[in-house]
């Protein structure tokens, strides 16, 4: 889950739920002695409280979960990349909308943000009709080079590759590649391979597995 | 009374092995019927035929449960096992710690009880692997890294400077002995240098915890205990691929499939919010000052919950878990301080606060899984799962420590069954949502070149 990187998350209210005011009602009365005086052993550490415990009857269940920011920019330091993200739906035939503008990646906004647990996925073109887009070098990444994706709140969060695969489109692995793990990463997915005139569509498809380092 | 009414839809006792094996298969045969209704079980990993009779806790490794002749763990199920274990063991070990600190003996003979029964269980997994001697090695190798932290434990609360500097020289030797054992034992394919590191870390860990205990710095301590389990959780998976790489390199698909990632991740959050509560519950019981530490680490573990369940089905679902979750945890400690306070009218409400919890979510998550997890059924698992906190809860009240870690103990198990019965209805949930195919993301100008 990499609790250690994703401690920096900050936390926004979801859901201002007030149900837990009645959960804790009619604790504490007074003349109710504490539950170590009832253990035959005296066991648990005694104390003089006359009433409940301290910090229960004042205690609620957290109603937020960590929510991240909306991704706004993608750089990628070793390929020379920095690019503002727009957002990208689904076609269709219910696969990924690709980026319209041969110079803007896109991020797939049904699925995690980038810094969210599971896989968030960053699309963009490897090349237009007649020449390079900014994934064209998207395959010379090497594991261990950095993804950084910038928030809409300011903040930066850093991805490392793990590796990079090629698939061919027609057996493109789904699960491996969308399903939500819930553990915080990156997919980086362009096209790659020949290229099928007929078709006007490359046969492959490259993706960059990175995970959040910070 | 507290019994009867929480006990009403099984005849669970706690504390006898009868009771325990019969708590095991109730677990087993609820998460069947929980799955009844659908086709899911057959791509799942390691799912046992709902017939199949449950062998006892006492013969049976985690990990294993779910299979049904369980003779050897599958690749899944020894990673699930390795990482339950080894997760197990920092909050049992950690028990023992604040036992030892508290200068509580009952209390402590019955934590170290616990702490060996997780030594037998990965002795066994350990011994399934590589056969009886060499789990034995393991399990000499790592007994001693907790004797030492009892020991150091004891130094601290001593205040016995050359005792607490003894201690610590064991445990600087125990991260590279283990580390070059696991090596051997796998004919290298487990590299000792990366063991060694993520141990020293988890003994620097513990080592941390016990003095911030006591300083009486729970927050720094109970955020220590959090970061290690999630560690050691890891060093499961680690030691597990090693185990199960073959000569190149390579593991069976199952071994990080998707689901199986999806189904360790959530054992993971269920088995810690199990044992956080328990302690929690503790505290708040004896009006231990460690409380407000506890309930922090137990919301921040309701916080991964939530964010998962967001991420699964969408924010508004996350929104809509917290909610109920919520409800879950408040009702246990209302519980745990109705207890302290022997307000039974109070008890009574948690209960029923629990009762509504739990049909709550299993409608909750029956409809976001398409009616996958069938709701009745689900609300047992849940009710064995709030029977399983009560009760050790009661055992700890009544000063039957035994009782209450043995509960514990096997609640803390129970969650990765959950876990898998949630992960076999979820993932087929979302496959089917998923995206389908590749992209069409050129435009062939570079043809050739790509």
């Amino acid at each position: 889950m990499n609790r250690l990187a994703a401690a920096p998350l900050a936390a926004v209210t979801l859901a201002a739920v007030t149900l837990a005011a009645v959960l804790v009602s009619g604790c504490g009365r007074p003349g109710h002695s504490p539950a170590a005086a009832s253990s035959p052993r005296g066991g648990p550490a005694t104390t003089a409280k006359p009433h409940e415990p301290p910090g229960v009857a004042g205690f609620h269940s957290v109603r937020t979960y960590d929510q991240v920011a909306l991704p706004v920019r993608l750089q990628i330091p070793a390929i020379d990349v920095s690019t503002p993200l727009v957002k990208l739906g689904r076609l269709p035939d219910g696969s990924l909308e690709v980026p319209k503008a041969w110079d803007t990646a896109g991020w797939y906004d049904q699925g995690p943000r980038p810094g969210q647990p599971g896989p968030a996925v960053i699309l963009w073109l490897v090349d237009s009709r007649t020449g390079p887009a900014v994934f064209y070098q998207l395959r010379t990444l090497r594991p261990g080079d950095i993804v950084r994706v910038g928030l809409a709140d300011g903040r930066t969060l850093t991805f490392r590759v793990q590796r990079l695969q090629r698939y061919p489109k027609d057996e493109f692995p789904t699960e491996a590649v969308y399903f939500p793990t819930l553990n915080r990463e990156l997919r980086l997915i362009t096209c790659g391979g020949d290229f099928d005139y007929a078709r006007h569509s490359y046969v492959d498809n490259i993706v960059v597995y990175a995970t959040l380092a910070s | 009374m507290r019994r009867t009414s929480i006990g009403t839809r099984a005849s669970v006792t706690g504390g006898t092995r009868a009771a325990r094996s019969g708590r095991m298969h109730a677990w087993m045969v609820a998460g069947a019927l929980v799955l009844g209704t659908c086709g899911c079980t057959a791509s799942h990993p390691a799912r046992p035929a709902a017939a199949e009779p449950s062998p006892s806790r006492s013969s049976m490794a985690p990990g294993m449960q779910m299979t049904p002749a369980a003779q050897k763990a599958t690749a899944v199920g020894l990673r699930i096992g390795l990482e339950e274990l080894f997760g197990q063991d920092v909050f049992v070990g950690i028990r023992v710690t604040r036992s030892r600190l508290r200068g509580d003996p009952d209390f402590t003979q019955a934590a170290v009880s616990a702490l060996s029964r997780n030594s037998d269980d990965l002795t066994k997994l350990f011994a399934q692997v590589y056969g009886g001697a060499q789990a034995q090695k393991f399990r000499g190798l790592w007994e001693a890294k907790q004797q030492s932290l009892i020991d150091y434990a004891r130094a601290v609360s001593q205040h016995d400077q050359a005792a607490k500097a003894s201690a610590r020289s064991q445990l600087d030797a125990f991260p590279r002995q283990i580390a070059q054992y696991l090596h051997h034992l796998t004919g290298g394919k487990i590299a000792a240098g990366t063991i060694s590191s993520r141990l020293r870390t988890h003994v620097n860990d513990l080592m941390d915890f016990t003095d911030a205990y006591a300083a009486r710095d729970y927050a720094t301590a109970y955020r220590i205990e959090w970061v290690d389990y999630e560690r050691q959780f890891a060093l499961g998976t680690v030691i597990a691929a090693g185990i199960e790489e073959d000569r190149d390199g390579h593991l069976p698909a199952s071994f990080d499939s998707p689901l199986t990632r999806l189904r360790s991740a959530l054992g993971e959050l269920l088995g810690e919010h199990m044992q956080l509560v328990v302690d929690a519950m503790g505290a708040a019981l004896r009006g231990g000052p460690e409380f407000k530490a506890d309930a922090a680490q137990v919301n921040a573990d309701t916080e991964q919950l939530a964010g998962a369940f967001g991420v699964l089905f969408g924010p508004q679902s996350g929104a809509k878990f917290t909610s109920v979750w919520g409800d879950h945890v408040d009702a246990l400690v209302s519980y745990s301080g109705a207890v302290a306070a022997k307000d039974q009218k109070s008890e009574n409400q948690a209960l029923a606060q629990l009762s509504a919890f739990e049909r709550h979510l299993s409608a909750f998550l029956s409809t976001s899984t398409d009616g996958r997890l069938t709701a009745p059924a689900l609300s047992d698992v849940l009710h064995m799962h709030d029977r399983d906190l009560v009760e050790q809860l009661d055992a700890y009240a009544r000063g039957d420590f035994t009782t209450a870690y043995n509960v514990a103990y096997e609640g803390y198990q129970h969650m990765f069954a959950v876990a898998d019965t949630l992960s076999g209805a979820i993932g087929p949930t979302i496959a089917a949502r998923l995206p389908k195919g590749g992209v069409q993301t050129g435009g062939g100008g570079m043809a050739g070149s790509v």
